[in-house]
């Protein structure tokens, strides 16, 4: 895929792709680095339809993420930014780290259903589409995945 | 009030967190706009003129809707025909499945369940169907989607109020699948015990009526979370009959009784298809 595309992609994917990552790396510099990774990949393959770039990048930044957490320097990290760890007093920064602590603590295979239905907007049946699975197995995933947010949210104290 | 925010919270939370700049980028990088036209839509991020031009869409949806309309009528037919597939391409849908996503006991939203999954199949073969006879016309598509979609949501009401309520039954078996082309059968059930219950992966499977043995079951050793949906899938080599009883080990030495009643069992289009036509139907 040209260059030139690969850059309009960019614009229009990038923070969706590193957020994807972030699911699974919990890092944002490790997220970036994986979301420019599948980029670059993505510049090596043939030019693909349209609806198949965007399932195409996160599943590529997901493996990328994936494969970064088993790597041995990761190992003895701390996943979350030093930036979620700085002292602050505001409330609802604390209340939006505790949710992305919460978000997580949850098995894995909730959060990337639940980042593109609830911060993305995809309906459940784009979600299922995106990630390649089933309406109703989608739809149960995120229906649970909400609730055990919501539980985890409320063991951070709130 | 604060309890009610985690996905606020994380929403505001995650869109904190962005890309680098763009690293591809020269002086001729294509802007956003012009690469989007050549995405479909359910793959783009809905901005204001996306906002317009949903509601152009659902206006004229709207009239198609009501077009539509004009096209379905009542089924007459026995309840157990839920659709009529005849060389008329007019649809014929379910009379009597309630949509109502209010039960007032389990028993009822075990039915409305069955019902509702049991119809919502029903549409998928029908919708299949059509395509191979040449008949999916917008019109079709869009009255097929839309008895799907509220099929589904009642599905989605009747398994949370399952989970939500207290029961006097160890677990719910709200239905079996046997989808076309594969061995096994999926079993979805509730485990109202209120303790995970780890089966073993072995069990019997007998005929209801008669206690006669079917035939003896291994499959994989799966946990069930309490107040949960899950699925047990059974192998289907020797389960040849919609009335069975299947009884399962469990690790800490009790059984899990399952029974299946009659025509409970749904035989499913393959997998592949419905996931193909649950693509179709999106794109509307």
């Amino acid at each position: 895929m040209d260059r030139k595309r690969v850059a309009g992609l960019y614009e229009q994917y990038a923070d969706t792709v590193t957020r994807a990552a972030w699911h699974y790396t919990g890092s944002l510099h490790s997220a970036q680095d994986c979301a420019e990774e599948a980029f670059l990949r993505l510049m090596q393959q043939e030019d693909m339809e349209g609806g198949r770039v965007l399932p195409w990048l996160i599943r590529t930044a997901v493996n990328c993420a994936k494969d970064s957490m088993k790597a041995f320097e990761h190992s003895r990290t701390v996943p979350l930014e030093d930036a979620f760890d700085s002292p602050t007093d505001d409330e609802a920064l604390l209340s939006e780290r505790a949710a992305m602590r919460a978000m997580l603590s949850l098995d894995e295979r909730y959060r990337l259903p639940l980042y593109l239905h609830l911060a993305e907007g995809y309906t459940i049946l784009e979600t299922a589409r995106l990630l390649g699975k089933g309406f109703n197995t989608t739809a149960s995933i995120i229906r649970r995945g909400r609730k055990l947010l919501q539980k985890a949210y409320e063991k951070e104290g709130y | 009030m604060r309890r009610n925010n985690a996905v606020n919270s994380y929403i505001s939370g995650i869109g904190r967190l962005s890309a680098r700049d763009n690293p591809f980028a020269d002086e001729d990088v294509t802007s956003p706009e012009t690469e989007k036209e050549n995405k479909p839509a359910a793959y783009v991020r809905p901005r204001f003129g996306a906002y317009i031009a949903a509601a152009v869409l659902a206006v004229c949806i709207g009239a198609g809707a009501v077009f539509a309309a004009g096209h379905l009528k009542k089924d007459e037919t026995p309840a157990d025909s839920i659709l009529t597939l005849d060389s008329d391409p007019t649809l014929t849908v379910p009379g009597d499945i309630s949509l109502t996503k209010t039960f007032p006991d389990a028993e009822t939203a075990m039915e409305k369940y069955r019902e509702a999954e049991k119809a919502s199949h029903e549409l998928l073969r029908y919708y299949d169907s059509a395509i191979a006879s040449g008949k999916d016309s917008d019109v079709l598509k869009k009255s097929v989607s839309d008895m799907i979609y509220p099929y589904a949501e009642v599905c989605q009401a009747a398994v949370s109020f399952l989970e939500e309520t207290n029961s006097s039954m160890s677990c719910y078996l709200l239905e079996v699948v046997k989808y076309e082309g594969e061995d096994t059968l999926s079993l979805y059930v509730i485990n109202k015990t209120g303790k995970e219950i780890d089966l073993t992966g072995s069990g019997r499977a007998h005929r209801n009526q008669t206690g006669e043995k079917l035939c003896d079951l291994a499959f994989s050793q799966i946990s069930l979370p309490p107040d949960e949906l899950s699925v047990i899938k059974l192998p289907s080599d020797g389960i040849t009959t919609d009335d069975f009883n299947v009884v399962l080990e469990t690790l800490d030495g009790s059984t899990l009784s399952i029974s299946a009643e009659p025509g409970i069992v749904i035989r499913a289009l393959n997998r592949e298809r419905i996931s193909e036509l649950t693509r179709k139907l999106s794109e509307k």
